[in-house]
């Protein structure tokens, strides 16, 4: 009887724990990262009695939750990529929106300021039309400083996001410690019972850390999970945590590095953090927008330089030598460690990468070595690698250097020259024909290289080359007055012309204290023809050098002289077109993988309200059930009791 | 395919499918309010490199047209300048010829001189010419400086320009030249002997001659070339010259010293001496010759006009120390004229052939921007059709997808309970 009593109080209170699990699992339905739970009923062991083994009723042996590890694993590492994926391609999506944009992107304005430069040449003695190349100019220096203001926009968005980042890590690293004591605590007192709730919570945290970075998980055996980042860089350890934190990195106040605080080490970690937002965040700074700002970088300073160099080569309106039109492109090293000093200065921009760079010197070696594909130079000074000339004359034992000719070039960029009378459209050389000539020959084409400096405002003086036909000879000798006196071809006065193949063959004039001049012969010419190349004065209308600095739109200036500054312009706007295109069909293919993961874990650890509410019904008549057999153990003892009356 | 599904999953993945759509439906949206196919250019990378080339080559087209319609204006003007000037110089033959005619009294040829050095004012003028924007057309590159200077008062003439050429480009790869410096047209001209001559001086000069009653008789010029011997002679006019070496001369032959042995004179010398005596004489009035002296040269003129008025005799046949050439002034610079006017006219012609150049490049310019802004509407712009057919789609899904998941809502088992 007391066992029939038992048998219907074990039932009673088996299915009120399971009525009470079923409510749990309704009420939490929608609860975050809830597995359901499930009572395990087992019966309890029989006693021997009159006629067999008798069961002796029902007994719950655990509350489990409704798990899997292994699903769970998978769900972490998606979410992990799609995380990652999304906020690339988010930050990606901002870079690729400001390139687009006619109003802001740099094709527009470098166009318009090329056209103003044809403006001149059409009439070059035009003061308003010179206006408007300066004009033109100042709004190249606007594009380029709007351009390079929003990708500092972008990567103070960036930083503040890898703040944020790094604090919810943090935390949740803090409340992982916690709950961890909180388990190994129940666990102890329950005896071995999982706390399922806080076994929930505590992978809810962990799968938020997921989202934010990858980890790796390893489950102790007092029920503690120890969780790992980056290169195995233990961020809970037990009950106790670690910290990251956010630093500047030395050379550049604008960029950030993660350091994983252990005690008193700081330990940087940047390149270890993938996956997540983290891993988005970075992998977008290290391939979408520092290759940006590096290449519009590029394009501005080799503007500036070829534009410069060009506009050295000419004369203004009074008659002065060229000017700096834009601001010269300077290279400033910093300085990471020792007591020296490095200059680099820029010398060509058709070599010109770019990637940064790392020179060090021990003593015997200087080592140069270019970042983007880590290929070390051994250099001395003097040596031009890449399009830079090194000057390591006050370099010291022990120091080492970053150098990033392109990084500052677009802010740094501006307009240099002001007064329109400046703009030096014309040439400092002109050709005169001699009235008597008989034959049919020209020259042609006159352009001029490294225009000496010397005697800065005034351009150098020529005076004069004569180049006299000799068709003994065939071809001209050269004489000259003054400066023009030192005129040499290949280091001689013959300029070897045979009409039947030189026709419109280029030549060159090396000229000392001058400069060089280039032309064309072309045509027949007769014995003692001759062509003088003078001092052009008061030649306003002289538009040669505003046509030499107008070619330079299209002149391959860039990429070993492939790409004109538009084509390079261009690449950022592909690359970084293709780079968010790409984020985004990988991220939508990593989504829809996500959701197949969610879906599994979601199938075993998801509460269907409508099996709650069958199991509600289920166990509710089963409680019934029960508690009519306590009735009817009463009713038979009450029997039994009245038997004896 | 799993057989159990969570409450929360059922109701996620209908609410993602709705926002799926709406996705969908915005960016088709956006792209049919803005006419455009790709909005960034992570929708299209390829098309967005291509539109910034397209974009570059259009505004490249539109400034070349703009430097071609500044070389047109230009040339035109140069053009109808050079018109003038031929005109002018055409009138100027007419009189010179006309001037020349023997009927005519010396106050008649100073009044047609006087018309000729209008004409040459004239012509100095229309080099002087300046374009709308104030620089000089014929100068070269020196468009603030006047190029020709001199008056039809002053006589002298100089080119104060340079030979620059300005060139504009007017295509990828076609460059025009835009004018024609002053030196090419107007000086830097030759004669016919290959002397250098310019077109203003040659005016002068008509004009001047005619205005002195210059007979347009012969002029024989006389080029000692070399030292004469002693005892040679020549014969101007019936009068006999003697080169002597102080030894003396046959009566009635005029002694021209030659300087002695020991001591000869240079040949300029002695055209100088040889020329005192030809003057000697027409002051005399023994000959009606006049002589002038140019270093070796001498220049002789009839008094009379009408041609044979000149006659000259080399007394020692087979020598060559002295030459001798007829030359008719008229003719001479009726010579000079048609150089002129030859190279005028070819300058004319070229200005004409780069008009044309000009005309043909503006017809290839203009198809070729055509063509861009097809290639780049090809590229950028929308297919409204489709698009809006597309549009109609996504609405559609959009809807099924809201109202399924709202059918699903309301099943479940508590509302049988």
């Amino acid at each position: 009887m007391a066992d029939l009593l038992l048998t219907g109080l074990s039932g009673l209170k088996a299915f009120k724990s399971v009525l009470n699990t079923t409510s749990h699992n309704i009420a939490n339905a929608q609860t975050e990262g809830f597995s359901r739970q499930r009572v395990e009923l087992d019966s309890l062991n029989p006693q021997l009695g009159g006629g067999g083994y008798i069961g002796s009723g029902v007994t719950t042996t655990s509350i489990d939750r409704i798990y899997d590890t292994f699903l769970s694993t998978q769900f972490r590492s998606s979410s992990s990529a799609a995380s990652e994926l999304d906020t690339y391609f988010n930050f990606a999506t901002q870079v690729d929106s400001v390139l687009a944009n006619q109003n802001v992107g740099l094709s527009a304005s470098l166009q318009d300021f090329f056209n103003a430069v044809q403006a001149v040449a059409d009439d070059p003695a035009s003061l308003p039309a010179r206006q408007v190349l300066l004009s033109e100019g100042g709004e190249l220096e606007n594009r380029f400083g709007t351009l390079d203001h929003l990708f500092n926009e972008i990567t103070s968005q960036l930083n503040g996001s890898l703040k944020g980042n790094v604090s919810d890590i943090n935390n949740l690293a803090e409340n992982i410690a916690s709950l961890n004591n909180k388990i190994v605590t129940a666990i102890g007192m329950g005896g071995g019972q999982q706390p399922n709730d806080m076994l929930d919570q505590r992978d809810l945290l962990i799968d938020k850390l997921s989202k934010l970075v990858n980890v790796n998980t390893s489950p102790q055996e007092n029920g503690a999970v120890n969780v790992f980042i980056g290169n195995g860089q233990s961020l809970v350890l037990g009950t106790t945590h670690n910290t990251l934190a956010v630093q500047q990195k030395g050379f550049d106040v604008s960029a950030v590095d993660i350091v994983f605080t252990q005690g008193n080490n700081n330990t940087v970690i940047t390149q270890f953090m993938t996956g997540g937002e983290v891993g988005g965040t970075l992998r977008f700074r290290d391939e979408v927008l520092d290759p940006s700002i590096n290449t519009l970088g590029q394009v501005a300073t080799s503007l500036a330089f070829a534009v410069n160099k060009q506009h050295e080569n000419g004369i203004d309106l009074d008659g002065q030598q060229g000017q700096d039109f834009f601001n010269a492109p300077v290279i400033t090293p910093n300085k990471l460690a020792g007591t020296g000093s490095l200059d680099v200065v820029l010398a060509n921009t058709e070599n010109l990468t770019t990637s940064d760079y790392s020179l060090t010197y021990d003593g015997t070696t200087y080592n140069l070595t270019r970042l983007s594909d880590n290929t070390s130079f051994s250099i001395t000074n003097g040596n031009t690698v890449d399009g830079l000339t090194f000057d390591l004359s006050g370099v010291a034992n022990g120091d080492s250097y970053r150098i990033r000719p392109t990084r500052t070039a677009a802010s740094e960029f501006g307009l240099t020259l002001a007064d329109p009378r400046d703009i030096a459209a014309a040439l400092p050389v002109i050709s005169e024909v001699a009235a008597g000539n008989q034959g049919t020959g020209g020259i042609n084409s006159i352009s001029i290289e490294n225009l000496s400096t010397a005697s800065l405002p005034s351009p150098p003086a020529l005076s004069s080359v004569t180049l006299s036909y000799n068709n003994l000879t065939n071809g001209y000798d050269i004489t000259g007055t003054g400066t023009g006196a030192g005129a040499q071809y290949l280091g001689a006065s013959f300029v070897p012309y045979d009409s039947s193949i030189d026709n419109g063959k280029e030549y060159t004039l090396n000229i000392a204290s001058f400069g060089d001049v280039k032309f064309t012969l072309t045509g027949q010419p007769n014995n003692a023809d001759s062509f003088q190349l003078i001092d052009n004065i008061d030649g306003v209308g002289d538009n040669r050098n505003a046509n030499l600095l107008s070619g330079l739109q299209t002149s391959p200036l860039l990429s070993g002289g492939k790409a004109t500054l538009q084509e390079s312009y261009g690449q950022i706007v592909a690359d970084v077109g293709r780079r968010t295109q790409s984020a985004e069909a990988n991220g939508l293919a990593q989504n829809g993988l996500l959701m197949q993961t969610i879906a599994s874990k979601e199938s075993i650890s998801g509460v269907n309200l409508d099996e709650e509410a069958a199991n509600l019904v289920r166990f509710q008549q089963a409680y019934q059930a029960a508690s009519q057999v306590v009735l009817t153990s009463r009713t038979i003892f009450d029997t039994l009791l009245g038997a004896f009356r | 395919m799993v057989d159990r599904i969570s409450t929360n999953l059922a109701q996620q993945l209908g609410i993602n499918a709705i926002l799926f759509q709406q996705t969908q439906v915005n960016k088709t949206q956006q792209q049919i309010s803005l006419g455009k196919s790709f909005l960034k250019p992570s929708d299209d990378p390829a098309g967005a490199v291509q539109l910034l080339d397209i974009n570059q080559s259009i505004s490249r087209l539109d400034q070349f047209q703009s430097n071609l319609d500044f070389s047109k204006n230009r040339l035109s003007l140069s053009e109808s300048t050079l018109q003038g000037v031929t005109e002018s110089f055409h009138r100027v033959r007419e009189l010179a010829v006309q001037g020349f005619n023997d009927s005519n009294t010396p106050a008649d040829k100073v009044s047609i001189a006087a018309e000729m050095f209008q004409r040459l004012d004239e012509v100095l003028a229309l080099a002087n010419t300046k374009d709308a924007n104030g620089d000089y057309l014929y100068a070269g590159f020196k468009t603030q400086t006047q190029p020709f200077s001199g008056s039809a008062s002053s006589g002298s003439f100089t080119y104060q320009g340079d030979q620059g050429q300005r060139l504009l480009q007017v295509g990828e790869s076609r460059t025009i030249a835009d004018g024609n410096s002053g030196a090419d047209i107007f000086f830097n001209l030759q004669d016919k002997n290959g002397n250098p001559e310019d077109v203003f001086t040659t005016l002068y000069s008509l004009a001047t001659d005619l205005a002195s009653n210059k007979p347009a008789a012969e002029e024989l010029t006389l080029t000692i070339g070399s030292l004469p011997a002693d005892g040679e002679t020549v014969e101007i006019n019936s009068v006999i010259y003697e080169f002597d070496d102080g030894g003396g001369v046959t009566p009635p032959n005029i002694q021209v010293n030659r300087g002695s042995i020991l001591l000869p004179l240079t040949p300029t010398d002695v055209a100088n001496n040889l020329q005192v005596q030809i003057n000697l004489q027409q002051g005399l009035g023994n000959t009606d010759t006049t002589a002038t002296v140019n270093g070796n040269e001498l220049t002789l003129v009839a008094d009379d006009e009408g041609a044979g008025t000149l006659s000259f005799t080399d007394g020692t046949a087979g020598d060559l120390s002295i030459t001798s050439s007829a030359s008719i002034p008229l003719y001479d610079h009726l010579d000079q004229i048609d150089t002129a006017l030859e190279r005028i006219l070819d300058v004319r012609a070229t200005i004409g052939a780069r008009l044309n150049v000009l005309d043909s490049q503006d017809e290839i310019n203009q198809d070729f921007l055509l063509s861009m802004k097809q290639t780049k509407s090809q590229v950028e712009d929308l297919d409204i059709a489709e698009a809006i057919s597309t549009f109609n789609l996504q609405i559609a899904a959009l809807e099924a997808a809201q109202q399924a998941f709202i059918r699903v809502q309301n099943l479940s088992l508590f509302n049988k309970l």
